[in-house]
């Protein structure tokens, strides 16, 4: 029997209703004393498991001998997040040669100190397919604050060693906004070790009603409804109800323009896409009114969400290597997709443009359904 | 009316705390949402969430660039899973039309696990034209061998037919639940 049971009892509100003025968490759950999970006043769900991470690829391509030019935007932060986990792994083997070898720097934009010991073949080769991780990555540098991008800076040893295919795999998690969790012992109700079974331990049972809403301060930050989706407040979302898509298109060239189709993301239920941010490997001027790229984020019916110029015109912004760039307001009217959709990047080449290297384009969003 | 509404109580600490330990409890749901008798929310004794509709799966998009007409030679990393996955389904789309593939150039594109090198998924370009539309995207078909334990990985091979297909930003798009 779970030692609480909600089932069909009358009412459109929802079923469990918390409204926390104080600095606690609203529940609390512990396995073997290991505390497992919770969900905080401000919405968020606190997990030791694997939901706690997200996972991101970035394809960067051939990485070429002499790689020092190089410097490739990975991801960025639209809330603070903090990476834990980075591997890469190479299409081809690639023998260790102590005398001319790749050193591949992890780094974030807010410091100059690399965020992990860097990967080098000087010593250790990297074998076709198989991923080499990161080691020592830094518990202050790894996270990242809001608005800062991760990159890989390559260096050269020697006279460098190509590196074919290469693709980088990041995990990370999103730093829950803890200042108004409390860890005092003064619970309204404790459960310990309930009856034997297999049941829930809480449960709620309706046909229609919500099962769960969170408020903060009389601010609804999370509702659970009867279908079990997760919901944000009105007027806030918890970080953690945000997602990533990265693409490195590779690099653009003028006959791309109005030809070449980047799909972006194809969504498997209706999300909102709430920012799209790009970047490239080598830095970029905006200082041509006549030839540039325009890159546009569209749905698959050609509606366009945002869009982004590079190479110029003078009034856009110059690109560093590395970095990314917010494309700017995703157009409210077109910024849900559904699953029938998908979202993909189109390029509109003005003049005789110059390359646009190593494009990468990151879309974050959120699951409606 | 809520049926527990609990409204600035006073107290720092959680306002409801469970403790499991050992015994047939140990591995049932802390939390369990139903709709009329079928669960649409739960977080089980691994404070792992299952919530409803579309949300508890996850995507991830992975465009590992031009792959030349014979790319027998490599193998592509994609991802590696830190929590147990299951991968739910798999896709991919090019950003250019391919060539024709009516005279029997086609490349089998397979998803491994890194466990056993154990198949995943098996795709087949076909002989259309163009063998694969662009900005089209496609199931790879069948998922096998889809659990992905932490610490395990994805990758591709590549195997041509004939002459092979040129593929132009060939990216995939892996679905996926967890499991721990």
């Amino acid at each position: 029997m779970p030692a609480i049971l909600l089932e069909d009892t009358l009412g459109n509100d929802p079923c469990i209703d918390i409204n926390i003025v104080n600095k606690r968490d609203a529940f609390s759950f512990y396995s073997s004393n290991s505390n497992v999970f919770r969900i905080t006043k401000d919405g968020c769900m606190y997990t030791t498991s694997g939901w706690q991470y997200r996972t991101v690829t970035v394809g960067l391509g051939d990485l070429a001998a002499d790689s020092d030019a190089y410097d490739y935007p990975l991801l960025i932060a639209n809330v603070p997040i903090t990476i834990t986990h980075v591997e890469v792994g190479t299409d081809t083997t690639a023998a260790a040669n102590a005398t001319n070898y790749q050193t591949l720097g992890l780094y974030q934009s807010g410091s100059s100190t690399a965020i992990a010991t860097a990967l080098s073949t000087a010593s250790t080769a990297f074998t076709i397919h198989v991923p080499r991780s990161f080691a020592s990555i830094s518990s202050t540098l790894s996270k990242l604050a809001a608005g800062s991008t991760l990159y890989l800076s390559p260096t050269k040893g020697g006279t460098g060693i190509a590196l074919s295919g290469v693709v980088v795999s990041i995990s990370f998690t999103i730093d829950l906004p803890e200042a108004q969790s409390g860890t005092a012992t003064d619970n309204v109700i404790r459960i310990i070790n309930g009856e034997a079974g297999s049941d829930g331990l809480i449960e709620s049972d309706h046909l229609s009603r919500s099962h769960l809403r969170i408020q903060r301060n009389g601010e609804t930050t999370l509702e659970i409804d009867n279908a079990g989706i997760i919901l944000a407040g009105d007027t806030y979302v918890p970080p953690d109800q945000y997602y990533w898509a990265v693409a490195n298109v590779g690099t653009i060239i003028d006959a791309d323009g109005a030809a070449k189709k980047s799909v972006l993301i194809k969504p498997n239920g209706t999300i909102k896409v709430v920012k799209a941010y790009m970047g490239v490997n080598t830095a970029c001027l905006s200082d041509d009114e006549t030839n540039y790229t325009q890159v546009l984020i569209k749905d698959g019916a050609g509606k366009i969400l945002t869009d982004a110029f590079i190479h110029g015109p003078k009034s856009e912004a110059a690109f560093t290597a590395g970095r990314l760039y917010d494309m700017g307001a995703i157009n409210p009217n077109y910024a849900t997709i559904a699953s029938t959709e998908q979202l993909q990047a189109e390029y509109v080449c003005a003049g005789t443009t110059s390359d646009v290297p190593g494009l990468t384009i990151v879309i974050i969003y959120r699951k409606m359904d | 009316m809520a049926d527990l509404k609990l409204d600035n109580v006073p107290g720092t600490g959680p306002l409801i705390r469970a403790d499991q330990g050992s015994g047939t409890r140990a591995t049932a749901d802390f939390m369990n949402f139903q709709a009329d008798n079928t669960e649409t929310f739960s977080v089980d004794y691994q404070g792992l969430p299952d919530p409803g509709g579309n949300q508890a799966t996850r995507q991830i998009v992975i465009a590992v660039g031009d792959i030349a007409a014979d790319s027998d030679a490599i193998q592509n990393f994609l991802f590696e899973a830190h929590g147990g996955i299951t991968i739910t389904a798999a896709y991919l789309v090019v950003d250019t039309a391919t060539a024709t593939g009516a005279g029997g150039n086609a490349v089998t594109i397979v998803l491994k696990n890194s466990n056993a090198d154990a198949t995943i998924a098996t795709y087949l370009t076909g002989s259309d034209n163009p063998a694969l539309a662009q900005a089209t995207v496609t199931t790879m078909g069948s998922i096998t061998n889809a659990t992905i334990a932490a610490g395990g990985y994805v990758y591709c091979t590549y195997t041509k037919t004939s002459s092979g297909l040129a593929l132009s930003g060939l990216t995939f798009i892996i679905n996926y639940t967890m499991s721990s």
